[in-house]
């Protein structure tokens, strides 16, 4: 692998993809599983959230509240995924999660008073 | 993701995505897409794995299948609080009648005594302790053996991977317009990549809605969130979801209340009310009966038709009343209003999923599309070895890593097969009357799974696919053979006498015969692992999965 | 059952139709390209009886039930035209006519 200095982005040098043994180096792996895990929780937690957020907010139909919290959350929930993925660095993945998750708590807080 | 982490394009990310969402839990995905298409023929199933009720053949006409009921009926339970009749129909070839006391719900899902009948003859019939059908479709969202929560769970976290896999699956195939059609056999990769696009995209709907309805039908464990904020618990919110289909009625006779026994009075002729219902519904087939307090001056008849009205409003039948003494009808309730968006999306979906209330053709339909998407996954799963064999071949000897995949693809597709298979010989070859048996069959199921892995894990991947395939081809061809031979209706005589359920069941096991043979044909044509060099000097590796 | 065959025969035609509008299915086909004009026509002809399918599909029963079934009749009408463009691509305009003639068949036994 050469060392290019600047990536596209500009932001770091490359790192070394493969260890001296051939495997994937452990910071790649670990990388990888941050960012899994990121989807899995932080996606279910959006979700969650979501689903109160719209529950609440629609509390005076309940029968379509329920259902409307749940079906939006469950789009949220691959949305995020997909979103963790799609993002060029994990801190942009992060911080868009978290920024999402802050908004619609507000929301949540919002509509539940 | 990659190895260098230099940032790339939507598409290469979610290629990356798609390969690893989908590998991680493909098997498992697999098990459960085909025990689920299986399931939306759960109860022909259990009607083949029951042969001492295949010598039921109902009369023609649902007026008569009810009066042979109604005189079982009054011979052995005059005095009961209520009866439910299920007449037979294109899914079921004997007659079940639910006998119920003077203070229990005649409305209540559970409960009541349940006796299957001969539908020509009106005699009870006993038949073999076995799970059936059903194993296949708890097994599909349940698993076995495990914790319920923890399995769902589990199924849950499968199915969202699969969502993802969707997503990401239709955000990096480019041309999905322009490859609609396309598949070019007998180029290896190439070939299993138009394959599994193909199957993808051609049933796409279909896997959108079974995957994403998957979820909500989970909601309850996974993500109750929702429905917790504005309702107490489920029940509340499942009531709710009831009265918003539920047409207008006065006398709503449920919550089981004890209903004061009236004076004895003769029960009106039920086939009259059933041809009435018949005349009404212009032919659409009759589902079930409900005498509440027969034989009493309170008697009333419910009629409920077979298929439902529709599946935005979830468990909502057409129904009509009688008058139990008289035998007229009684004036139909307002019809319900169309339940709210939100809600009516919700119901359809979950509904479509179960197959619940759907009449025959849609539900064959339902089935066909979850056979092509088993196909996609299977050709998914296998389309991820053949792509890094020249890749392997290169090392010398296959990683662990690929050697791991290899085994558990034959043994989570064909294995799989194989275990469905042994279920259905356990189910005929083990003594009717022995203690148990219904886990015993399970057990079958369960070690044939594993011999099918053993033989995967010590076998080369070609001579593994091959023996994997035959076995489950032979095995399948001879189903329908055993079928007669060991109390069963033969094929000639269930499709001659109408007997479509048992019929069906014989016919699909030779349909997946002649396709395990096929594919075992063209496995075996293609030789063995053969790498040849292209013009440029690279390697190119021929079809071998 | 009538109304299954009604249905598929107009998916596989749209299908048909929709595959012989593309260049890389013309030359499976025909051996040849066909000109802009006869490509459009076919797209629409292809749209057109989908549509078809969809509003024979409606006309039959609760709309999202009979929806979905069109769905599921598109899926295998799709099955049935890729896997003769990839075996028979030859004999599709003899598909077509197959799939022609039944479906008239089919709407005139009423």
């Amino acid at each position: 692998m050469t060392n290019a200095l600047r990536t596209s982005a500009g932001t770091r040098p490359a790192a070394p993809a493969h260890t001296a043994a051939g495997g994937l180096a452990l910071r790649y792996r670990l990388a990888v599983l941050y960012r899994f895990a990121l989807a899995l929780a932080g996606g279910y937690a959006c979700a969650s959230v979501t689903a109160m957020a719209i529950a609440a907010a629609f509390a005076s139909h309940r029968a379509s509240a329920a259902a409307g919290a749940t079906l939006a959350a469950f789009l949220v929930h691959a949305t995020a995924f997909i979103w963790v993925f799609m993002a060029h660095s994990a801190a942009k993945a992060t911080a868009g999660m978290a920024a999402y998750g802050l908004a619609i708590w507000a929301l949540f807080l919002y509509a539940g008073a | 993701m990659r190895p260098d982490f230099k940032p790339e394009g939507p598409r290469q990310a979610m290629s990356w995505l798609h390969t690893w969402s989908g590998l991680i839990l493909g098997w498992l995905l697999f098990a459960i897409f085909l025990t689920g298409t299986l399931s939306f023929f759960h109860q022909e199933i259990t009607a083949w794995m029951k042969p001492e009720l295949h010598r039921s053949v109902p009369p023609p006409d649902p007026a008569q299948q009810a009066r042979i009921a109604v005189d079982y009926l009054q011979k052995r339970y005059p005095d009961a609080g209520s009866w439910t009749i299920q007449l037979p129909n294109e899914r079921s070839n004997v007659t079940v009648v639910t006998v119920r006391g003077q203070d229990e719900d005649p409305r209540a899902r559970r409960g009541g005594t349940r006796i299957t009948l001969d539908s020509a003859t009106g005699e009870p019939l006993a038949s073999r302790d076995t799970r059936g059908g059903a194993f296949l479709f708890r097994f599909h969202f349940e698993l076995y053996g495990l914790p319920r929560i923890w399995a769902r769970w589990i199924v849950g976290g499968a199915t969202l991977f699969m969502f993802v896999a969707i997503i990401s699956g239709i955000i990096t195939h480019k041309k999905i317009f322009a490859d609609f059609f396309t598949f070019r056999p007998g180029k290896g990769q190439r070939s299993w990549m138009d394959a599994h696009n193909a199957t993808a995209v051609l049933a796409l709907p279909f896997h959108i809605m079974i995957t994403f309805s998957g979820l909500l039908l989970l909601m309850f464990t996974i993500m109750p969130w929702g429905v917790n904020q504005v309702y107490q618990n489920r029940l509340q919110f499942l009531q709710d979801q009831a009265r918003t289909v539920a047409p207008v009625s006065q006398d709503s006779g449920r919550g089981g209340a004890r209903r004061a026994a009236g004076a004895p009075a003769r029960l009106a002729d039920l086939g009259a009310i059933v041809a009435d219902a018949g005349r009404a519904w212009q032919g659409a087939p009759i589902g079930s009966i409900s005498v509440i307090a027969p034989n009493t001056a309170r008697a009333q008849v419910e009629v409920r038709a077979l298929h439902g009205t529709s599946v935005a409003a979830r468990f909502s039948y057409p129904i009509l009343r009688y008058d139990g003494l008289t035998g007229a009808r009684l004036p139909e309730h307002a019809a319900a209003p169309s339940p709210p968006a939100a809600v009516a999306v919700y119901n359809a979906l979950i509904t479509l999923h179960e197959g619940r209330g759907v009449d025959i053709a849609l539900r064959w339909l339902l089935f066909l599309s979850g056979i092509v998407g088993s196909a996609m996954v299977a050709s998914g799963l296998v389309l991820w070895c053949v792509k890094r064999l020249p890749q392997q071949q290169k090392r010398g000897a296959k990683s662990f890593g690929y050697r791991f995949v290899e085994a558990a693809n034959a043994a989570a597709i064909a294995g799989l097969a194989i275990a469905c298979a042994a279920f259905f010989y356990a189910n005929r070859l083990l003594p009717a009357d022995m203690a148990g048996r219904a886990d015993y069959e399970i057990h079958a199921f369960f070690i044939a799974w594993l011999a099918a892995l053993a033989y995967a894990c010590v076998r080369p991947a070609r001579q593994a696919w091959l023996g994997l395939l035959a076995t489950a081809g032979a095995a399948y061809a001879v189903l329908p053979v055993l079928n007669p031979l060991t109390g069963g209706r033969a094929l000639w005589d269930s499709i001659v006498l109408g007997q479509w359920a048992i019929a069906s069941f014989d016919l699909a096991c030779m349909a997946f015969a002649v396709l395990f043979a096929f594919i075992f044909c063209k496995l075996r044509r293609h030789g063995g692992i053969a790498a040849r060099k292209d013009a440029r000097g690279g390697m190119l590796a021929e079809e071998a999965a | 059952m009538r109304l299954f065959i009604l249905v598929w025969c107009a998916c596989a035609l749209g299908f048909m139709s929709l595959a012989v509008s593309m260049h890389r299915h013309q030359e499976q086909v025909f051996g040849k390209c066909l000109d802009r004009v006869r490509s459009r026509i076919a797209a629409a002809a292809g749209w057109l009886f989908l549509f078809l399918g969809l509003a024979l599909c409606v006309r039959a029963g609760a709309p999202s039930n009979m929806i979905s079934y069109w769905a599921g009749v598109l899926t295998l009408a799709a099955l049935v035209v890729g896997l003769c463009l990839a075996y028979r691509a030859r004999q599709l305009p003899a598909l077509a006519a197959i799939a022609a003639i039944v479906a008239i068949a089919a709407a005139s036994v009423s």
